[in-house]
């Protein structure tokens, strides 16, 4: 598959506890415990995630050199889904009743046992062809910073990505959200009640031209 | 995870008490584009250039009737110059979303930023050579990726030291408001 990507978007997180060392093999085997598993001809399953890498997009393989770059760990999600149109559905419940029916004396009906049992049976057999559509995460894990970066910006996709790294490593995860940023910062005691005061600013002016009066509790200091 | 945390989603995140901060940074940071004040020194002897280009998406800090905010999407023609621009500024509207190009001397990032959650969108690494020992791109463009968060990080420390100083509630803001409006008056005049 294709090199690890150029561009893309981010949706970052912290990773709690202490720092990973990215040597560790026990990372690796969490990775593979988590592999993703094809759901191939399967008539019941109709979706699976887990792990893979670029190298080995099957996840059957992760090879130290695929998943360690420096203090990085990358891999990716993959999340297949198979879906079977529900026309096509119809249409195929539609054919089965039609030829159970053949034969049958006219007016009577069919049993709601076997009616339950053709219309199962149509889904088994569409599932078991449908071909799944599949979804990659590029996931990438700094372990000098202790920060995931999850190439997605879609609130299901992320999500999904970082419960499955929660699972995976039993780490928990932080959103990098403006207030967690805000924090990690070294702030003495003036600044942090000040940044716990603060309150939006706007840069409205008065019809006349003149400076209006700004909003909050900075305002209030202002004058 | 195969099938059965199929449904299983991450609890939602509340709501950032401080996602304000973002829309004032790009903010502010556009007052300090126009005012020729756009590198920063981010430590260890480091600098750091930062442009802003549009497209460009501007918000009102106020709910409307409905309780959504306002917004205003500007592209093509320049419209960090433009007098819609400044209006919307005058009006009390912040941006909320632009191109940031970042520099540091020899590399140069591209991305949409998104100030509201602080996300780098659509972000393009420099292509750089092949890390010679390990011959490991991976590692180059993941460390290009960090690069960009880090230089991002670092610019918003600047803006956040002075957003919490105590010229900022005094003359900072007074500066910022004569730059809107002079930005208003001079596209009208």
């Amino acid at each position: 598959m294709s090199r690890f990507r150029r561009s893309g978007s981010i949706t970052r997180y912290f990773v709690e506890g202490e720092g990973a060392d990215v040597s560790d093999v026990s990372l690796i085997k969490s990775l593979e415990r988590e592999r993703f598993k094809p759901l191939e001809n399967s008539a019941t399953e109709t979706e699976s995630i887990g792990w893979v890498t670029r190298e080995s997009p099957g996840g059957s393989r992760f090879a130290v050199e695929d998943v360690i770059h420096g203090h990085f760990l990358i891999f990716t999600m993959r999340h297949d889904r198979k879906r079977v149109s529900p026309t096509l559905l119809k249409i195929q419940i539609a054919g089965d009743l039609r030829a159970a029916a053949t034969g049958r004396a006219e007016g009577k009906q069919m049993p709601r046992a076997q009616k339950k049992q053709i219309i199962e049976e149509a889904k088994r057999k569409l599932t078991s062809r449908a071909l799944p559509t599949v979804a990659l995460t590029d996931v990438v894990w700094n372990c000098e910073n202790s920060e995931l970066y999850v190439f997605a910006t879609g609130a299901a996709v992320v999500e999904q990505a970082a419960l499955l790294f929660r699972e995976t490593f039993k780490r928990d995860l932080e959103p990098a959200s403006i207030t967690a940023i805000s924090n990690r910062y070294k702030w003495n005691d003036a600044q942090k009640r000040a940044l716990a005061e603060l309150s939006p600013f706007d840069l409205k002016t008065s019809a006349r031209g003149g400076v209006a009066s700004p909003v909050g509790a900075d305002a209030e200091a202002e004058e | 995870m195969h099938n059965d945390n199929k449904n299983r989603r991450e609890p939602a995140a509340p709501r950032d008490e401080r996602a304000f901060l973002g829309e004032e940074f790009l903010t502010w940071l556009w007052w300090r584009c126009d005012s020729g004040r756009a590198e920063f020194e981010i430590g260890k002897g480091e600098n750091v250039g930062v442009a802003l280009d549009e497209p460009l998406l501007l918000k009102s800090g106020d709910d409307d009737e409905n309780g959504r905010r306002p917004e205003q999407i500007m592209k093509f023609g320049r419209p960090l110059g433009s007098l819609e621009a400044a209006a919307a500024l005058a009006r009390g509207k912040r941006l909320a979303r632009a191109k940031l190009i970042l520099g540091d001397g020899t590399r140069e990032w591209n991305c949409t930023f998104d100030a509201e959650t602080f996300t780098l969108r659509g972000i393009r690494v420099p292509e750089a050579d092949v890390d010679e020992d390990t011959g490991d791109s991976a590692l180059e463009r993941a460390s290009g990726f960090e690069q960009a968060i880090r230089y991002v990080d670092a610019v918003f420390g600047v803006f956040l030291a002075d957003r919490v100083s105590p010229e900022f509630r005094g003359a900072r803001l007074k500066q910022m408001k004569a730059w809107a409006r002079e930005k208003t008056t001079a596209k009208m005049g």
